[in-house]
């Protein structure tokens, strides 16, 4: 595999058609690497991308998105609405990594990637030395095979008795709450704002983290969902108390996959558990439909939330380190001198 | 007469909202204020005062404290105000007066003074030089300092009068641009009347969306323009105003009306539909609507000067700021000193350029 690094501008040939082949090729049905998803993501969020390509003689091999960081640092473009590292490749061997980051432009003395999916990228990942991996998040799947009656019998004592009683209090405090699958692409960007305007009422609201209609984050998911939505691959899920929107979740999904991309609630109906009742429906609809196989939460998951999962997995980050040595002195000094900072720190807040 | 420091629930029990407070100063803005825009680095609360059978008044501020570069700490207070708050005065009461101020300052000096500094915006010239001097009787010395303008027209006796005292520019304008909105046609205007929250929610998305594809900078906390359009929607205060172009949302407008007042919120276009002035066509079609319909003799373009604003309106006021130093500590008087020698240089230079 040979890397070349290209601005995204002066890409040569078509990027989105290439991204697309490779996916189809080797991440079909993964909707967060579609070239949709990807192509958005650069739109809204990108500034300075680069593309590293991999080529084996004439043939593409794997692409990727990359950023600089800082003066000798690179990274992986990755915004915080993609959970996954931007990088697709057909090649199930050896990533070549030494020779990507040669190839960036200028001197890089360490790239790093985040996210890194082993269901979906396991070759980048064992391309990666062990010394330059670590644990990102724990993720979780609930896989519908068999019934929902299995499955959830499956699922541990507490979390059927908890969901059991809150399903109870709903009903007998605020009434039962309606549901709703938005999937029409005429109505799914009216249902993402509202999932916006819901989100941004909670505590996501006021830490700036929350997307609305007003905002980038919310303009980036209604165009996502309408992208999708014109496939018949994307779908918002919501429960209505009063005809009021209470609790609601954005999806996409292939028929391999469906990502759970946002889940929000009314903080007013906390003591309900309104949130973890529409996880509880949007299962039980999905083991009834079996539109897709799989639903991936592409999350950092909780104790609550591996209660619900039926499969797990660790994502990782990696660093590639450039020139080795020099790399491993500069960045071992650059531990040093953290590792002293925050001795006298905590010295100064002791005293 | 008493002066206790409330939390915002406790406010909102105290405190019956004065059917003719000002609905920025009412203890739902303060509400919505904490709930959205409130940094978790800054407490507020509420000085609340009353006296024998009268009704609660209440001063809205938030504290905050700052660690300096050598370890000494700085103790602010607040109003309870950002660039969302054209007003920031007493609530609870009408007829705020000198003697109000001077009572909340006296009574609470023992918790005021143990603060560094205090600020408070956005003032009328006249609330800025009364907030100096009720402190300055507990030892901070005060600097009054320009923070915004506040465009308004008052006096109106209808639509017709309204128009005659407009320029003819704009009157010729709005009329060219009436004229070829009507004959691209498609386009509808109307202040919309939701039947209920969900509905009045999908129609703020719209005007969210119009913001968003305009010239303003995004809203850091948009929830709370919901929250307080959702507010003055269930007391009959909101005005809503949409320009649709072929079913797609190009102009809106948020405005609220109480007590024979207008207050223009919110205003945006898609910067796409610039050269068609549906921005001035929908202002207009509010004004006529506010003044003809809801009978209000003054609008209120609230803070900041921007150009186009004194086409619409016949007074400019400047805004203020007030900042109070408390020169019994030992920052706040460095503040203060810092304050008098800043001063001081401006007029040094001031008359410098003048000679020159």
């Amino acid at each position: 595999m040979k890397w070349n690094v290209f601005q995204i501008e002066e890409y040569p040939g078509s990027l989105w058609q290439d991204w697309q082949t490779i996916v189809d090729k080797a991440h079909c049905g993964n909707p967060m690497l579609e070239k949709s998803f990807v192509k958005l993501l650069v739109e809204f969020y990108g500034q300075d991308i680069y593309v590293a390509r991999a080529m084996k003689g004439e043939q593409l091999t794997a692409l990727t998105l990359l950023e600089k960081h800082k003066r000798v640092i690179w990274r992986g473009f990755k915004p915080s609405q993609c959970q996954i590292a931007l990088y697709v490749t057909l090649e199930s061997q050896d990533q070549n990594l030494s020779g990507l980051v040669k190839a960036i432009p200028g001197s890089c003395l360490k790239l790093d990637l985040y996210a890194i999916d082993p269901l979906e990228q396991s070759p980048l990942l064992e391309s990666i030395p062990a010394s330059g991996r670590s644990e990102f998040a724990t993720n979780i799947q609930t896989r519908f095979n068999g019934s929902f009656d299995e499955y959830w019998l499956q699922r541990p004592k507490k979390l059927r008795q908890n969901i059991s009683r809150y399903d109870k209090r709903v009903s007998r405090e605020v009434g039962t709450p309606e549901f709703h699958i938005v999937t029409d692409p005429e109505a799914i960007c009216d249902a993402t704002d509202r999932y916006g305007m819901l989100e941004s009422q909670g505590w996501k609201g006021k830490n700036l983290t929350a997307l609305h209609p007003g905002n980038l984050q919310g303009q980036f998911y209604r165009n996502l969902m309408l992208a999708y939505a014109k496939k018949n691959e994307a779908a918002v899920f919501e429960f209505y108390l009063d005809n009021m929107l209470v609790a609601s979740r954005l999806t996409i999904f292939s028929d391999r996959m469906m990502i759970a991309l946002k889940t929000t609630y009314d903080e007013t109906y906390k003591k309900h558990a309104i949130g973890r009742l529409l996880l509880h429906k949007v299962i039980e609809h999905l083991f009834q439909k079996k539109y897709t196989q799989v639903i991936d939460f592409y999350t950092n998951a909780t104790k609550e939330q591996l209660e619900w999962a039926t499969e797990q997995r660790t994502m990782y980050n990696g660093s590639i380190f450039g020139n080795s040595g020099i790399a491993m002195m500069v960045f071992s000094l650059a531990k040093i001198k953290g590792w002293i900072f925050n001795r006298l720190r905590n010295t100064r807040n002791d005293g | 007469m008493t002066v206790e420091k409330l939390g915002i629930e406790q406010l909102l029990t105290r405190v019956k909202e004065l059917d003719k407070s000002p609905i920025f100063l009412r203890p739902s803005w303060f509400q919505q204020f904490e709930k959205h825009i409130v940094p978790a680095s800054q407490s507020p609360f509420y000085l609340s005062m009353n006296g024998e059978g009268e009704q609660n008044t209440f001063l809205a501020l938030m504290e905050e404290t700052t660690k300096g570069r050598f370890g000494y700490q700085t103790h602010y207070l607040h109003s309870l105000t950002n660039y969302y708050s054209p007003y920031f005065d007493l609530g609870g009461i009408q007829g705020v007066n000198t003697y109000c101020y001077q009572n909340l300052v006296s009574q609470s000096r023992q918790m005021l003074t143990l603060y560094d500094q205090v600020n408070l915006l956005p003032l009328t010239r006249q609330q800025a030089m009364a907030w100096r001097d009720a402190f300055a009787a507990i030892g901070f010395s005060g600097e009054v300092y320009e923070h915004s303008s506040n465009w308004y027209h008052d006096d109106i006796e209808n639509v017709e009068h309204y128009w005659s005292l407009r320029p003819s520019r704009l009157r010729n304008t709005l009329k060219r641009k009436r004229d070829k909105m009507k004959k691209e046609g498609g386009y509808d205007i109307s202040i919309v009347n939701p039947s209920n929250i969900s509905e009045l929610r999908s129609y703020l998305a719209d005007y969210h969306n119009v913001y968003f594809d305009s010239w303003k900078k995004t809203e850091p906390t948009p929830g709370f323009i919901d929250s307080v359009a959702e507010d003055a929607w269930l007391r009959g205060e909101l005005r809503l105003g949409l320009v649709y172009h072929e079913k797609v949302p190009v102009a809106a407008q948020i405005w609220f009306v109480a007590h024979g007042k207008a207050y223009i919120f919110k205003l945006a276009h898609r910067k796409t539909y610039t050269e068609h002035s549906v921005g001035t066509v929908l202002t207009a079609f509010l004004f006529e609507h506010v003044i003809g319909e809801d009978g209000v003799t003054y609008v209120d373009f609230l803070t900041g000067d921007d150009d186009y604003k004194k086409d619409w309106m016949n007074h400019c006021r400047p805004l203020y700021g007030v900042q109070l130093c408390n020169t019994k500590t030992t920052v706040g008087l460095s503040m203060s000193l810092a304050n008098t020698v800043s001063r001081f240089g401006k007029q040094v230079l001031s008359a410098v350029s003048k000679k020159a």
